[in-house]
């Protein structure tokens, strides 16, 4: 996301560092990456929030006001993602790889003026969107990855 | 074979959760258009029950609210005043012609549209387009490119930025996106006009031809064809006077609108755009604030629908709250909401705080794994109870103000004719699955909950009917 300057040279830098990108940002990734993606998206804060347990929360706030949640289990992956604010946040990185699996799910050929938020369920990948223009809202989580214990109803 | 209206919408939604096996159930389903309306037969609300009798009078051609002769545009002719024009007819109906053939062909349900002109800055070189969504949930005219016709489209100049550079623009609703120019018109509907208006033109060609990553990075269908759309363009008559705000007034910045600078090599750098809400324009106005008066907000009518449905529902669209005899808020109830067009509908004695009145949604939205979810292929996500159920939400605004929202919840399998295009409560479970509570902080109160009711959409920073917007009111 080529929102600023500064902020591409960062993700130069981080890319040349050999991450790989299809990895490193997005559910799934490494809890490093959560620091790149704050980066990356051009958020205007971000914190790290010990949760209970060993899971731990990074959040950012976007220039826009929205708000992007990425949850870290114990062995430093990122198990779910929360957003909500005026704009869709840039899914393509925050999901990652599954981006493409979100994409498919929700093909064209099933809108069909239908205009429900495009959602995932499957085993291994659950994503929920809402909203509409102006309030964008959803999450993503993998359940072999969180934590034992976890309720999608507490994100 | 018979081919059922709710097929038509579970192939929609089956589609969406099984795109594969729904393309097998797209062919044998003919349009349900058709001249038979019955649409105007149960509704004699006028928008504003204050004036009913005073609308008579004068010629306001406004007591039968969904009746096609009161609605049309030119009005009903004085005998005591002027003529009142800020009105338009709301149609729904199959859809435009185009959605109805070739492959993945289906015809509309629950879509409320209204016919528009632009005409080239100061010209005679216009346009009507009919099936324009009729959406309460965005802001902003957006139309189809192949829709506009050539030479129209050749004499639509560009908006430019700072660099001279022609104006693109990424608006992301919650299913998709739309990418493309910026262009003014001269734009009209009904009795009311805008010159020099800001519109997009989806799906244009040249330095618009590729959505750029940040723009389709949200995910979702690029809405760039009619048959994506569902419609031949959008009218976006929401809360907000522009289609962006302050969000877009810095370089960088960005909302479900995002403008870019177009050289001819493509659309990469997302630029500010002004946020005025008065000409000249730079983001894409709300069309009724851009009005010189009537311009305040919204009021949609549509007549009640019987359980089977209709092929035809026509109404009304008036422009302007309490600025004419046609348009007052009477006894509405107001609801005001946050700047995200939220209000909170309490369901089931839960708080739903981002719920919304959307004309753009063709169902109910709602969160209830007590009702029977649809069974067979195409009906997922359904809800087909066994027999019409009764729900009472309310709807609470910012203002606190609480206001009954309630409607009868009917079997999307059965209950409808198979030639129905506008059918009552219909409704769906919009999560990923219906053991999965999650989402139940939202309640999408679609185009069924406009069916009987007179709904105000009032625009923030703009006062109508003596309250200030955003609300909604009914």
């Amino acid at each position: 996301m080529i929102k600023h300057k500064r902020c591409l040279s960062v993700l130069i830098a981080a890319t040349t560092l050999a991450l790989p990108v299809a990895a490193s940002a997005s559910l799934g990734g490494v809890s490093d990456s959560a620091r790149i993606d704050a980066q990356r998206m051009a958020a205007r804060s971000h914190s790290l929030i010990a949760a209970s347990g060993s899971v731990s929360v990074h959040t950012m706030v976007l220039a826009n006001g929205g708000t992007i949640r990425q949850y870290v289990n114990a062995v430093g992956a990122i198990y779910a993602i929360t957003w909500q604010g005026p704009g869709k946040p840039d899914l393509a990185r925050l999901l990652g790889p599954h981006f493409a699996t979100f994409q498919a799910d929700n093909a064209s050929q099933r809108r069909r003026l239908f205009r429900a938020p495009p959602r995932v369920m499957r085993s291994d990948l659950v994503v929920q969107t809402g909203g509409h223009p102006g309030g964008f809202w959803g999450l993503a989580y993998l359940p072999q990855q969180a934590p034992a214990g976890f309720n999608p109803n507490a994100l | 074979m018979r081919c059922d209206p709710v097929m038509r919408l579970c192939r929609m939604l089956t589609a969406m959760l099984a795109p594969a096996a729904a393309i097998v159930l797209l062919s044998g389903c003919g349009g349900g258009g058709g001249t038979t309306t019955g649409a105007s037969s149960t509704s004699s609300t006028s928008a504003s029950s204050s004036t009913t009798s005073a609308s008579t009078t004068t010629g306001g051609s406004t007591t039968t609210g969904g009746s096609t002769t009161s609605a049309s545009t030119t009005g009903g002719t004085s005998s005591g005043g002027s003529a009142l024009t800020n009105f338009t007819a709301i149609t729904v109906d199959a859809g435009p012609a185009a959605l109805n053939v070739g492959s993945g062909a289906y015809t509309a349900t629950n879509v409320p549209y209204v016919t528009v002109t632009i005409c080239a800055p100061g010209t005679s070189n216009c346009q009507t387009i009919d099936h324009i969504l009729l959406d309460t949930g965005s802001v902003g005219l957006r139309l189809i490119q192949p829709v506009v016709n050539s030479s129209l489209l050749a004499a639509l100049p560009n908006e430019t930025d700072t660099a001279s550079n022609p104006v693109g623009e990424c608006y992301a609703y919650v299913d998709g996106y739309a990418f493309g120019s910026v262009r003014n018109a001269d734009f009209q509907i009904g009795g009311e006009s805008v010159a020099n208006m800001p519109l997009q033109i989806v799906g244009d060609s040249g330095a618009f031809q590729t959505a750029p990553n940040s723009c389709s990075s949200g995910g979702g269908t690029y809405l760039n064809t009619v048959k994506a759309l569902g419609a031949n363009g959008i009218i976006g008559v929401g809360v907000t006077p522009t289609d962006c705000g302050t969000f877009c007034t810095v370089a960088g910045g960005s909302s479900a609108a995002t403008y870019y600078d177009c050289p001819t090599t493509g659309c990469a750098s997302v630029i500010g755009r002004s946020s005025s809400t008065t000409a000249p324009f730079q983001q894409l106005p709300n069309p009724v604030a851009a009005f010189a008066s009537d311009n305040n907000g919204t009021i949609i009518s549509l007549p009640s629908v019987a359980a089977q449905g209709v092929p035809i529902l026509t109404g009304t669209l008036y422009f302007g709250i309490g600025t004419q005899i046609n348009n007052a808020l009477g006894s509405a109830t107001v609801l005001t909401t946050d700047s995200a067009g939220y209000l909170t509908a309490t369901y089931n004695s839960t708080s739903l705080r981002q719920s919304f009145i959307d004309s753009g949604s063709n169902a109910y939205y709602f969160v209830d794994s007590a009702i029977p979810a649809c069974t067979g292929t195409g009906f997922t996500g359904f809800y087909c109870p066994a027999s019409p159920m009764s729900l009472t939400p309310t709807l609470t605004g910012r203002n606190g103000v609480v206001a009954p929202a309630s409607f009868t919840l009917y079997n999307a399998k059965t209950a409808y004719d198979a030639t129905s295009n506008a059918v009552p409560g219909l409704g769906a479970n919009p999560t990923a699955s219906p053991t999965f509570a999650t989402i139940n902080n939202s309640f999408d109160f679609g185009a069924p909950f406009f069916f009987g009711r007179n709904i105000y959409t009032a625009i923030a920073g703009r006062s109508a009917g003596g309250v200030n917007g955003p609300y909604y009111a009914y």
